[in-house]
Parts: C-alpha cells; sequence; structure tokens
C-alpha cells in the first residue's frame, strides 16, 4: 500500500511541475515522463496487459490535461502503449507455443487445469512487466543518446560553411555543433528570438565561441539579408506533426520562409521522441502564449493600458517550408513521416 | 525522473489572509478577500502558487473573519491533507479577536513558531518573480548590515500605473543600498520632513512615487517581536515601517527590492482587482494564468473558455474574456474584456463589458452591465442596467428594469449596516472604493487613509485633486480638514468605548483602539477625555435605572481607571475631566449624585490631584443645580486639609 501512495505521491508532484511549468524543453519532459510510467509499472501487479493499457492511458489523459501543449509527455506514454500491445503479442505467442507442448506430453494431462492456469496468469504478468520496464529502459537510453543523430547530422555540413540556426535553447543543437566542431570548422549564426530566446542566445553563442566555433548572433529582422551567405539553416524544433510539419519555438518560421525564398535547404533535428501521431487541424490549439511583459514593459503604464499584447511561444512551419527531417534513424523528407509515425505509435493510441 | 530537489533551506511563510480592512465590501461581509475569486480562482491560490514556486517550507496561514471559511477551503482544496502532494507543511491558525496587522503580528510572536527569516506575505498577491534572488540578495544585505531587519519586494511602476494601489507611500531610497531612509504613508501631503544628515550621509538619494507595493516582505524574526514592544502598531507599513524608520533608538535598517521584469501586485481595493484581474487575463504574470491548471482553452485575444459552455450562435464573445464551466450565453448577447463564472445562465442581447460576474449569477435578457462586479448567485432581472462601479453582492436580486446609479453598493440584507453603507458610497467614496473608475481618463485622489481599521474614516467628505503625472514626484494638494472630522472623532470614540464597556473589552484594547482613532483623525486630547467621559456618564445613567447611583459611578469608574490614567496627564487635564464629567451630569436623573461619586472615586484612585478638584471648583460653574452635593465634599476636602496642614505645623 505505502509503494502506491508513493507513486501517487510522485504523480501529483509531477503533474505539478508540469502545470507550474517546472519541466520545460522535450527532452527533460520526454525523460521525466519515460522514469514515471517505468515506476507506475512496477509500483503494483498487473493482472492483464489490457489493465496495464488502461491504466497507463488514464495516466496518460492526466498528464496531456495538465499541460497540454507538452506534446512530448504524451509522445512517450504512447511509445510506450505500443511496446507493451507489442510485448502481449509475443508473450501470447510464446504461451500458445507452450500450451501446445504441454498438452501433447504426459504431464499435463496429469495436472490440475485450474492451478496450472492461475501459475501461468502469474508468469504472464511478471514476464510483462520485466518486458515492459526492460522497454521503457531502452527508450530512456535512446533520448538521452543523440549519437546517432550527430553521425547523421556531420555528413550533412561541409567545411567552411556558413550555418544559421534560429534556435538558441536547443540542447540537441548545441551538443551536434560541439560534436561536428571537433571535425570541420564551420560559421553559426544565432538569431536572437526576441523576446523570449535573448538570454538563451548569448549563452548559446557564448558556449560555441569558447568551443572554438566562429558565432554571430543576428537581430530576427536581419535573417533575409544574410540568408544568400547562409548555406543552410538547421532548426530544433519542439515537436514533428504526423504531416511533416513541425511545432518550433517561436522566431523560427522566419528564417524557413527567408530560406524557402532563397532556396536553401532547412534540416530539421528531432530525436524520436518528438514525433508525434497529431496533425495539425487546429494550429492555434497546438500554440502556447506566453508572458506578455516580456514584449512591453510593465512599468510603462501607458503602454500597458493600451496595447493588448500576444506573446507566442511557438510558430507551426508546414511541411512545405523544411527539406529534411533527420531523427534518430536517419534522415526522411517531411512528407515521409506520417510512414515513421505509424512505425513508433499504435493508431488505437490515438486519443489517450 | 521526477526530480526530488533536496531542500537547501527551511523557509516559512506567514501568510496574512485577513486585510482588517473594509474596501471589499460589502463582498467580505459573506466571504473573507482571500477567498474571492481573481478571474475564477481564489486569491489565496495566486498567492500559495507562489509560495510554491519560491519552494517555501512550511506556511501558516493567520486568519481572522470568517476562518472557518479559509479552514474549510483549504481542508478541501488540493492543499488540504486528503491531496497526495502539497509541496510545503500547511498550517492555519484562526484568529478571531485580532483586530489589525499588528495583533496578527503579535500573536505571531508569541506562539513562538518562527525559528529565522521568514516570508510576511498578504493572502491577496499575484506575483511570479524569482523568489531566490532576494533571498540571496536579503542574505547577503544581512551579512553587510547586521541590523537590516526586513527587506520589501517593490514592482518598479508609474505613479498612475493602474496596478499600482492608490495608498502606495511615498519611499524614500539611499539609491546605492536600496534602503529604506524614510517613508511617507501620507500620499497628500506637501511636505516631508527628512532629517538632513540622513541625507548628507549618503551619496545620492531616490524619491520613488512609482512603486507597487506588494506586500512581499523578508522579515526577521525581530520584526513579530519589535511589534509584540511596540503595542500600538497596527498596520505594517504607516506603523512599523514608520515607526523604526523615525526610531532613534532601535537602529534597525529596513531594505527594498526593486523588482523590474516581474510580475508582483497585490489586490488591495476594487480598482486593483479590476487592474489584477486584467494583468492575469493579458498574461502578464504568466505562468499564473488562467489555462496554467489546464482547465481552460485559449483562444485567440486572450479568450478562456472552460468545459461544458453553451454559447449560442449568435452570441459574440470578444478579447479578454473569461467564461468558466456549465455557463450559457444567449443570442445576441455581446460580452467584452469580462470574467464569468461557473454555472451562470445570461440570457438573450445582453451587453456585458468590463464586467466581472462570478459564480452562479443568472442574468435576465436586456441587461447591460458595463465596469461592474456581481457576486455569487446574485439575480439581475430583464431589462436591467448597471451602470460604471456598481456591486452587486452575494445573492443579492437587482429588480427588472432596474436603472442602478453609479457606484452604488446593493447588498441582500438590508439591515442598517449595510444602508448606511450605501449612503455613504454614493455621497462621496466611490474613488477609493470606486471599482473600476481607473478606466477613467483622470485620476482622481482622495485624501481619505482608508486602511485604517475604523469605519468611521470613511465617513469624511474626500476632496478630490487631479494627480500629477510625474513618476518622482506626484504630490497632491489636501486642504485643511475641517470640523467635521473631529464630530466623527468624537462619535467614533464614544461608540468605541461604549463597545468595550458593553463586551467587556480589556482596557488595552480599547486604549490602543483610542489612540488609533486620535492618531488617524489627529485629535486633540481633550477630545479624547470629553469623548471617554461622554461614553462613561452614559453607560452610568443606563445602570442608575436598576441600581443606586453610587454604586454604579463608583464601579464604573473604579473600572475604567486606567483608561482615564491613559488620557489625563498633566493639572489641566485633570481639571479638563472634571469640567467634562459636570457638563455631562447636567440634565441627566441623578446628575448631582454620579457627579459627587465619579469626583470621589476619581480622587481616591489619584486620577484627579486635589489641586485639580480646586481649581474646577473656583472656575466657572456649568449649572449650580449639579454643584449642590459637591459643594459639601469640596468643602470636607478643604477642611480637611487645612487640618492636616496645622497638625503638620503643630
Amino acid at each position: 500500500m505505502s509503494a502506491k501512495g508513493d507513486i501517487n505521491v510522485q504523480i501529483a508532484a509531477f503533474t505539478a511541475q508540469l502545470q507550474r511549468r517546472e519541466i520545460s524543453g522535450s527532452r527533460a519532459v520526454a525523460l521525466a515522463t519515460a522514469h514515471l510510467i517505468s515506476r507506475f509499472v512496477s509500483s503494483r501487479r498487473w493482472p492483464t496487459a489490457d489493465d496495464l493499457i488502461n491504466q497507463v492511458k488514464r495516466l496518460g489523459r492526466e498528464l496531456e490535461k495538465a499541460q497540454p501543449h507538452e506534446l512530448a509527455c504524451g509522445n512517450i506514454i504512447r511509445r510506450i502503449l505500443k511496446s507493451i500491445r507489442t510485448v502481449d503479442e509475443t508473450v501470447e505467442l510464446v504461451e500458445a507455443v507452450d500450451d501446445r507442448e504441454r498438452r501433447s506430453s504426459m504431464f499435463g494431462i496429469l495436472s490440475v487445469p485450474g492451478s496450472g492456469d492461475k501459475s501461468t496468469d502469474h508468469m504472464r504478468s511478471r514476464d510483462l512487466k520485466a518486458a515492459v520496464i526492460e522497454d521503457i529502459q531502452v527508450l530512456i537510453e535512446e533520448i538521452g543518446n543523440e549519437e546517432p543523430l550527430q553521425r547523421v547530422g556531420t555528413e550533412m555540413i561541409n567545411d567552411n560553411e556558413v550555418i544559421l540556426t534560429p534556435c538558441p535553447r536547443s540542447v540537441t543543437l548545441l551538443d551536434f555543433f560541439l560534436k561536428v566542431a571537433q571535425k570541420r570548422s564551420f560559421t553559426v549564426l544565432v538569431t536572437e528570438c526576441y523576446p523570449n530566446g535573448v538570454e538563451d542566445a548569448k549563452m548559446f553563442a557564448e558556449r560555441l565561441t569558447k568551443a572554438g566555433i566562429r558565432t554571430e548572433i543576428l537581430p530576427d529582422a536581419t535573417v533575409n539579408a544574410v540568408m544568400s551567405k547562409v548555406s543552410k539553416v538547421i532548426i530544433s524544433p519542439r515537436t514533428v506533426l504526423a504531416n511533416g510539419g513541425v511545432i518550433a519555438s517561436s522566431g523560427m518560421a522566419l528564417p524557413c520562409l527567408a530560406a524557402k525564398n532563397f532556396n536553401k535547404p532547412v534540416l530539421v533535428f528531432a530525436g524520436s521522441y518528438k514525433l508525434s501521431l497529431l496533425y495539425p487541424f487546429d494550429v492555434e490549439r497546438l500554440i502556447e502564449v506566453g508572458n506578455s511583459g516580456k514584449v512591453i514593459d510593465f512599468a510603462d503604464a501607458d503602454l500597458m493600458d493600451k496595447l493588448e499584447v500576444t506573446n507566442p511561444l511557438c510558430d507551426y512551419l508546414g511541411p512545405e517550408l523544411l527539406d529534411i527531417i533527420i531523427t534518430t534513424d536517419g534522415g526522411h523528407p517531411p512528407n515521409f513521416m506520417y510512414r515513421i509515425v505509424l512505425d513508433n505509435y499504435s493508431t488505437q493510441d490515438q486519443i489517450l | 525522473m521526477p526530480p526530488k530537489k533536496i531542500e537547501e533551506r527551511d523557509l516559512q511563510a506567514v501568510v496574512l489572509c485577513d486585510s482588517y480592512e473594509e474596501r471589499f465590501y460589502p463582498l467580505t461581509k459573506d466571504k473573507p478577500r482571500c477567498l474571492l475569486p481573481l478571474a475564477n480562482t481564489p486569491l489565496i491560490e495566486y498567492t500559495l502558487e507562489f509560495l510554491v514556486s519560491a519552494k517555501v517550507t512550511e506556511v501558516y496561514l493567520m486568519c481572522c473573519s470568517h476562518a472557518d471559511q479559509v479552514t474549510e477551503y483549504i481542508t478541501r482544496s488540493r492543499w488540504g491533507s486528503q491531496s497526495p502532494h502539497v509541496p510545503f507543511k500547511l498550517h492555519t491558525i484562526e484568529l478571531p479577536n485580532t483586530l489589525s496587522v499588528g495583533d496578527a503580528m503579535r500573536d505571531l510572536d508569541s506562539r513562538g513558531i518562527i525559528k529565522s527569516d521568514f516570508l510576511l506575505i498578504s493572502g491577496d498577491v499575484v506575483c511570479n518573480m524569482d523568489f531566490n534572488k532576494i533571498w540571496d540578495g536579503h542574505v547577503k544585505r544581512k551579512q553587510q548590515d547586521k541590523n537590516c531587519i526586513m527587506t520589501s519586494v517593490l514592482r518598479q511602476g508609474a505613479a498612475t500605473h493602474r496596478t499600482r494601489p492608490r495608498q502606495t507611500g511615498l519611499y524614500i531610497l539611499n539609491q546605492e543600498t536600496n534602503q529604506v531612509v524614510g517613508y511617507e504613508w501620507d500620499i497628500n501631503v506637501r511636505k516631508v520632513s527628512l532629517d538632513a544628515t540622513e541625507l548628507l550621509s549618503r551619496p545620492s538619494v531616490a524619491f520613488r512615487n512609482d512603486l507597487i507595493d506588494c506586500y512581499i516582505d523578508i522579515c526577521t524574526p525581530d520584526v513579530p517581536a519589535l511589534f509584540q514592544e511596540n503595542f500600538d502598531y497596527e498596520l505594517l507599513r504607516r506603523d512599523f515601517v514608520n515607526g523604526i524608520l523615525t526610531s532613534d533608538l532601535l537602529g534597525k535598517a529596513i531594505y527594498a527590492h526593486i523588482l523590474t521584469d516581474d510580475y508582483a501586485a497585490r489586490v488591495e481595493s476594487f480598482r486593483t482587482y479590476d487592474a489584477v484581474s486584467r494583468d492575469v487575463i493579458g498574461r502578464y504574470a504568466y505562468p499564473l494564468v488562467v489555462d496554467s491548471r489546464g482547465t481552460y482553452v485559449y483562444r485567440k485575444g486572450h479568450i478562456y473558455v472552460q468545459n461544458n459552455v453553451v454559447l449560442s450562435q449568435s452570441s459574440h464573445i470578444g478579447r479578454n474574456t473569461v467564461i468558466g464551466r456549465n455557463t450559457k450565453v444567449g443570442s445576441n448577447t455581446v460580452i467584452t474584456n469580462s470574467v464569468i463564472g461557473r454555472n451562470c445562465t445570461i440570457g438573450d442581447s445582453v451587453v456585458l463589458k468590463d464586467a466581472y460576474i462570478w459564480d452562479d449569477v443568472t442574468i435576465h435578457d436586456n441587461v447591460k452591465i458595463t465596469e461592474s462586479l456581481v457576486g455569487s448567485n446574485a439575480i439581475v432581472g430583464a431589462g436591467a442596467v448597471l451602470n460604471p462601479g456598481v456591486i452587486v453582492g452575494f445573492g443579492h436580486a437587482v429588480e427588472a428594469n432596474a436603472d442602478i446609479a453609479q457606484n452604488s453598493r446593493l447588498c441582500r440584507s438590508f439591515s442598517k449596516e449595510c444602508e448606511v453603507s450605501d449612503d455613504e458610497d454614493d455621497e462621496n467614496n466611490h474613488n477609493e472604493m470606486g471599482l473600476l473608475t481607473s478606466r477613467m481618463d483622470d485620476i482622481y485622489l482622495s485624501d481619505d487613509s482608508i486602511a485604517s481599521t475604523s469605519r468611521g474614516d470613511s465617513n469624511r467628505r474626500t476632496k478630490k485633486t487631479k494627480r500629477s503625472l510625474s513618476a518622482i514626484s506626484a504630490t497632491s494638494v489636501m486642504s485643511a480638514r475641517s470640523d467635521e472630522g473631529e464630530e466623527d472623532f468624537f462619535n467614533e470614540a464614544v461608540e468605541s468605548i461604549s463597545r468595550a464597556i458593553l463586551d467587556n473589552h480589556s482596557q488595552d484594547v480599547s486604549i490602543l483602539e483610542l489612540n488609533t482613532l486620535r492618531m488617524t483623525m489627529n485629535a486633540s486630547y481633550d477630545k479624547v477625555q470629553a469623548a471617554v467621559i461622554h461614553a462613561l456618564v452614559r453607560h452610568i445613567s443606563h445602570l442608575v435605572t436598576h441600581t443606586d447611583p453610587k454604586t454604579a459611578t463608583v464601579g464604573v469608574f473604579r473600572q475604567f481607571t486606567p483608561l482615564l490614567k491613559r488620557v489625563t496627564f498633566d493639572l489641566d487635564d485633570e481639571v479638563m475631566v472634571a469640567h467634562c464629567i459636570e457638563s455631562e451630569c447636567v440634565g441627566r436623573n441623578h446628575g448631582e449624585s454620579i457627579l459627587i461619586y465619579a469626583m470621589m472615586t476619581l480622587y481616591d484612585t489619584d486620577v484627579i490631584s486635589e489641586e485639580a478638584v480646586y481649581k474646577w471648583w473656583d472656575g466657572e460653574a456649568v449649572s449650580t443645580e449639579v454643584r449642590k452635593l459637591v459643594a459639601q465634599w469640596v468643602d470636607w476636602l478643604r477642611n480637611a486639609e487645612s487640618e492636616s496642614d496645622e497638625e503638620e505645623s503643630d
């Protein structure tokens, strides 16, 4: 009972953290979600796979409701649901074989059917649990490991290139640039992403400069002017949607549109936990609106009274603006994403 | 993984759930201020959310009025013990007998629960600041200046900022260290007196009239102790801050933290209620926004709609609007810049502009509501028009086709008290209490300091003066107070003492009350004496109907000796008291016996000296009738004295 109480406390604490934006960023949320579900699964016994699926779904609904804009959370839950389904199928398969063997042997004839079923049930639930937890561990490792992504990406960067990136907040891109810098020399232009990313842009540029990469911070409005000098635009979105479009931090749409205008390639780096089953039917719903005080000074009484401010935290970029989406298992054209998504998720889990 | 952060520090927070003010009257008659909904969420929730983000480990809620409601709310909410995860230990302390913030602080001190520096916050604060920065600053300052006892958080704003309470005092800060050098509570004074040495010893001093005082303070345990020592401190700013700064003996220092990035504001009047609502809806307090708990859906233009809302096809929902669960909106209804609570029914062709409609309200067809507030369970009849500034109390029914005048306050029970408050409001009180008048282009100021605990205070006529726009020196003119104020003081003081007699208060309380009244209204001591005597004699003459004059008079005067001693200081005062008693006794039944026994008792208890008795006796008599009995006593006194003199001379 105490273990159960404990997991409930953890769920409540995590929900609260999501609501308060104490955990943010796709990778952090994905990792935290995976860890939480791993504990949830191990916290009690699951008589059947259906039971487990229903409970995980219920938990997923709760978490999605807590922070509907953090899609990574839902992605992880759907990935785990898919793995539960797969594990369940294989266990059933193995059992069917077992059953046949047992029936054909003398031992099978003598055993009492009732008691035998019970023990297999118990075995099954234990196998299921262990297998699912193992799968979640693999998933956690996968989220943390961006090596394959970097390997694919490195091939796409040449010496002396000028790369524009409008997402100074991305840990993925920072790690990527630092890795590539060991092999190639190139220039990075970072847009400052006013008003939400100014601080991050400075930090990002600082880190890159320290690693010996030539880095410049650009005001957002100048991207069109420098685009002719840029050889590619690299972005790392929050979420990749099923149609190949992406939801990215605000300030990314402009460089991508400029790149389209100048026919420069736009590369999207996204770990597989960013892939989502969603189609952008209602883009407005997917975009979170942030702090208006960052746009205008709260102390300015006149402006405050007369202006109405909206500070969207995300941009939606349609698949037509992107050229290639690089995930953990290689690069794909945006219009192929629906296929990758189907590999990762089960369509039954579209709605939790 | 769900990070279980190890707390580096134990931080206690004290939340003052009661403001000891009546600015939200009549709404606070039924519900404490901290449970009033702001954008459909009780105010206390915002404060508690802030405390969570500040990583507070222990919270004490100090409740006074409607303490039971607060306790019940907390136990049933997600902060209660039933909830699986509460990030801090939460205790509610019910203090039904406290009359001011000072009392609450004294109680806090006597409980001895404060272990180290703590966060003192009002239960109506909306804030999203990064508390760690401020805490670190406080710790650093304490290392540099051992005498630092408090850090106040002040948000930089502008003198005319919508979110700035009009009653925020003038802060005088040392620009380098942000130490508070001076504080002027009364914003209408034309002069601020400052010690010249204070000014000269510092490189630069700033006079700040642009700060939003959000009543978030980091206090050392000295603060409650200082309240204990100075039992006449009532308000945190007017009495405490002023007292510390003007006292040479204490040598304590108060610092300010000027906030420039984050949001911090306090809902202290209807005007700031309106402003903070708009800030929250306009997402200035992000992540404290309407949809932060995932129950609202955000739509473009700051429109928040909860589930199960029925909007008719022809209705129009304008910008900056919040609509709560299960609310129905009829056809051709237009809603803009408004907050509508849960379970409301809004009829056809209704126009709601800048309106605050709380839960379970029914609004019939063709109603027009502008810049007004409708409390929970109220009903607004068809065709009614609510003009700007109207406040409809809980459960009140506005009649059909009524045209409610500007700034009126309606409440359910038409008790005497309630009607009085209505009149007051209609006459003069709109601006300070006044709801949404901030939306007028000119901002007016009143010379009332409403934060005083007395209600009579608000009786005074307000003098409206236009405020100058300059951020630093926005002072305004105030004309001299009229006699009216003194008369009010007299009535108010008499009332206060009578209450003390009837309810059998301790005399410390009445002394405190009298002192406050005297200070707020700037009354002289003879007024105080007159009021005390009036109240006592009036009480005696009530008693005389059942008992004999002697026991009544002696009893009452003996009981109130300490009080009388507190208001008489020298010979003149004593004569004055005697004179007052005399004039009070004129025309009363048993007046002459009351006078004689009163004089005797006062003489016996040393309130009045012999000398004073003679001086009074030789003075002009109000009426010879009353003096009949006293004459013998005075003669006896004179003889006794001369006898003893003779004895001595022998």
